[in-house]
């Protein structure tokens, strides 16, 4: 190789890394930053619903021996309705189900909604759709701390920055929904 | 339709090839050398890897990678470098990939090649997906969310993986540690399927030249020196920047994941992985074209030539069938590739592709000498396909008489001794370039045979002034006409030789009779 060849060579060699490395370090938009975003986030597990009867004597000695259980329990879960409001416009309105084949895992929510910058009136609900529940039952307790109460709500008026995320997710201490705007504290 | 995109590349290849080789020589052309430039970088990200981690912490990532981008003396040049490396890793298998689908070298035995590359880049893109996430940045944060969406629109997962980075507890260390462990256990566990990747090769050529080796490596490390790391702020899954300092190569996909649907992605990924794998049997040849060297047992001496030539070890020695002592070789037609390079490996012309062997290359050349005026002297041209056969007309233009060999390393030696002796004014071999050739030894087996006495060597009745071997590939019909007529002007100066009367070379050796045998 001539040595102006060899310059030559190495000028251009220079040129082309110089692009590789400038496009490995170029500016990519993420479509953020002029909004504010909600984000609503939790994970919970349905409430689940046991139905026992006790196995007549017959039915026992029917059985093998193995499975002579004097009670016999079949369960289901229920589902959540979460309805979500924002400046007074419904946004969401959906059922929710439990994960897994037998809906028996937890209901995952994650929804993320772009605001303009400034103060907006949010309302969300989260409650559980039970037909054999009347009215005032909904707002009991769950027969289990393990499982999601059986309505959770919140409204207020949030205030949204550019390129800031408000998240509204459960809090597992008062065991009800609030905002926040930071990682929690460990 | 892929015969047509196969061309298509082609031509584009050519002329990238040929300007290449104007600037850096076939030697170090980096076109050629894409494969080994790509594991020469995977050895670079390994050796600054194993510097990095001595000093990241998956307790605290972020400050961690942003205490080694602030060291200008022992860290910053090295992330840089290391980052750097694993772009050109990206080009340069991308590179390769796109060759070895333009020159067709993705069927048959060499499916596995193919395959198998095609795995080594998706790992590669996934464990750069690991070493961006593992800075904990802005752009790693719009990666590892970006991914988990992804994941999370397969059906596998019990549990949401997007929701790790959503803010809603701190992102747990034993996420930064797999991501780490990923990130050192997919560079090893490409070198397992490097092996794969070139296992059915006889002499893999893993490394490039050194002078364009430590080239790369050279510059990389100026430019990570003078161009320094920044550090991007660190990721907050409650503040969502407009823009993010980007690895466009690693990143490309992003954009597109804001734009449509993860499975529509999937959709997209597993049309792309199927298509890529149907390739081998897309690319595939005809039935009767490209069949795998068959050895004509009567004429095997074995003498182990087409064993050690051969560049894909299709060939072995096994037990005769008939009374002779010796051995005899055998193709495997599951790893033969049909290259023909065995045919210009044999003395006695006892093996080849149909169509391709030493005796038929004798037969052709005898038709030839009928049918060309190569009595007056005319410098016959031997050309490969691939390369040469492109312009033929040009080197025919120019005074040559041109004879197309499929490759020139199926080239027997007689054939030139035929050619010289039967009137031709010269014999220029005109071969791709060595780290071009489809085949790849073809070259370098050639001119083995023609100067270096290796068999089927050229014998040393043969006057060499006559003969001259040059490179070209497709796109550099200028360069191999300057061969031409560098050649045909060195002729002038030689005493032309007589045509033979008669000439006739045996194709076939008369049997010698071993000890204690009859023939």
């Amino acid at each position: 190789m001539k040595p102006t060849r060899r310059v030559v060579a190495l000028i251009v060699s220079t040129v082309f890394l110089l692009g590789m490395v400038g496009l490995s370090r170029v500016s990519m938009s993420t479509g953020a930053g002029a909004a504010g975003v909600l984000r609503l986030s939790w994970g919970l597990l349905p409430e689940r619903v046991e139905e026992c009867r006790t196995l007549s004597e017959e039915e026992l000695a029917s059985r093998p021996a193995h499975m002579r259980q004097a009670e016999v329990c079949e369960g289901t879960t229920l589902p959540y309705r979460l309805t979500v409001r924002i400046d007074g416009r419904l946004r969401v309105d959906e059922l929710m189900v439990g994960g897994g084949a037998r809906n028996d895992r937890r209901v995952y929510v994650l929804r993320e909604f772009n605001l303009p910058p400034g103060d907006h009136p949010i309302s969300v609900s989260y409650v559980i759709e039970d037909s054999t529940l009347v009215a005032g039952e909904t707002d009991g307790a769950p027969p289990d701390e393990r499982f999601a109460p059986r309505t959770l709500n919140w409204s207020g008026v949030l205030s949204f920055a550019p390129g800031k995320v408000v998240m509204i997710t459960f809090d597992q201490e008062r065991r009800q929904l609030r905002p926040r705007r930071s990682l929690p504290q460990p | 339709m892929i015969r047509r995109l196969e061309g298509a590349t082609l031509r584009v290849l050519r002329t990238a090839d040929a300007a290449f080789n104007r600037l850096y020589t076939w030697r170090f052309n980096p076109l050629y050398q894409s494969g080994t430039i790509a594991v020469a970088m995977l050895a670079v990200l390994i050796i600054t890897g194993v510097w990095l981690l001595l000093f990241y912490r998956i307790g605290a990532p972020w400050a961690s990678v942003d205490a080694i981008t602030g060291n200008l003396w022992a860290g910053n040049w090295v992330r840089g470098v290391h980052r750097y490396a694993s772009d050109a890793a990206l080009i340069a298998v991308s590179v390769h990939l796109i060759r070895m689908f333009a020159q067709s070298r993705a069927w048959g035995p060499r499916a596995v090649a193919w395959v198998s590359g095609g795995v080594l880049l998706a790992v590669l893109l996934v464990s750069a997906w690991t070493g961006f996430v593992m800075v904990w940045d802005t752009f790693g944060y719009e990666l590892a969310v970006a991914g988990g969406r992804m994941l999370d629109a397969l059906p596998f997962f019990s549990e949401p993986v997007g929701r790790i980075f959503v803010g809603e507890h701190p992102v747990p260390s034993a996420f930064f540690f797999l991501n780490l462990f990923l990130h050192v256990a997919l560079p090893l566990g490409m070198g397992l399927i490097l092996w794969i990747h070139v296992s059915r090769i006889a002499r893999p050529t893993l490394l490039p030249p050194k002078a364009l080796l430590w080239g790369s490596i050279g510059l990389l490390t100026l430019i990570a020196i003078v161009w320094p790391l920044q550090m991007a702020p660190e990721a907050d899954p409650f503040a969502l920047p407009s823009t993010v300092p980007a690895d466009w190569w690693f990143g490309f996909w992003l954009p597109i994941t804001a734009r449509v649907q993860e499975w529509f992605l999937w959709v997209v990924i597993a049309a792309g992985v199927i298509a890529f794998l149907w390739v081998p049997r897309l690319t595939r040849p005809g039935a009767g074209e490209r069949a795998p060297s068959t050895v004509d047992k009567q004429l095997c001496t074995e003498c182990n030539q087409c064993i050690v030539d051969c560049p894909y070890e299709a060939i072995t020695l096994v037990e005769r069938d008939d009374d002779r002592p010796t051995l005899v070789a055998q193709v495997d037609p599951t790893r033969c590739v049909s290259c023909g390079i065995c045919a210009g490996s044999c003395s006695p012309m006892g093996i080849g592709p149909p169509r391709r062997t030493g005796r038929n290359q004798l037969e052709t050349t005898r038709a030839f000498l009928r049918t060309h005026e190569t009595s007056s002297g005319k410098v016959v041209v031997l050309g490969c396909r691939y390369g040469a056969g492109e312009f033929r007309d040009t080197l025919i233009g120019a005074g040559a008489e041109f004879q197309e060999m499929d490759c020139v390393g199926n080239l027997h030696s007689s054939v030139v001794e035929f050619l010289i002796r039967g009137g031709a004014g010269g014999v220029l071999v005109l071969s791709c370039p060595p780290r071009d050739c489809r085949n790849r030894e073809g070259p370098g087996w050639t001119t083995q045979r023609l100067y270096h006495g290796q068999a089927a060597e050229l014998k040393p009745r043969v006057d060499r002034e006559y003969l001259h071997v040059a490179y070209a590939g497709a796109g550099e019909a200028k360069e191999a006409l300057r061969a031409l007529r560098e050649f045909q002007d060195h002729l002038e100066a030689m005493v032309p030789l007589e045509p033979e009367p008669d000439l006739e070379i045996e194709t076939v050796c008369e049997p010698v009779a071993l000890e204690g045998e009859r023939v």
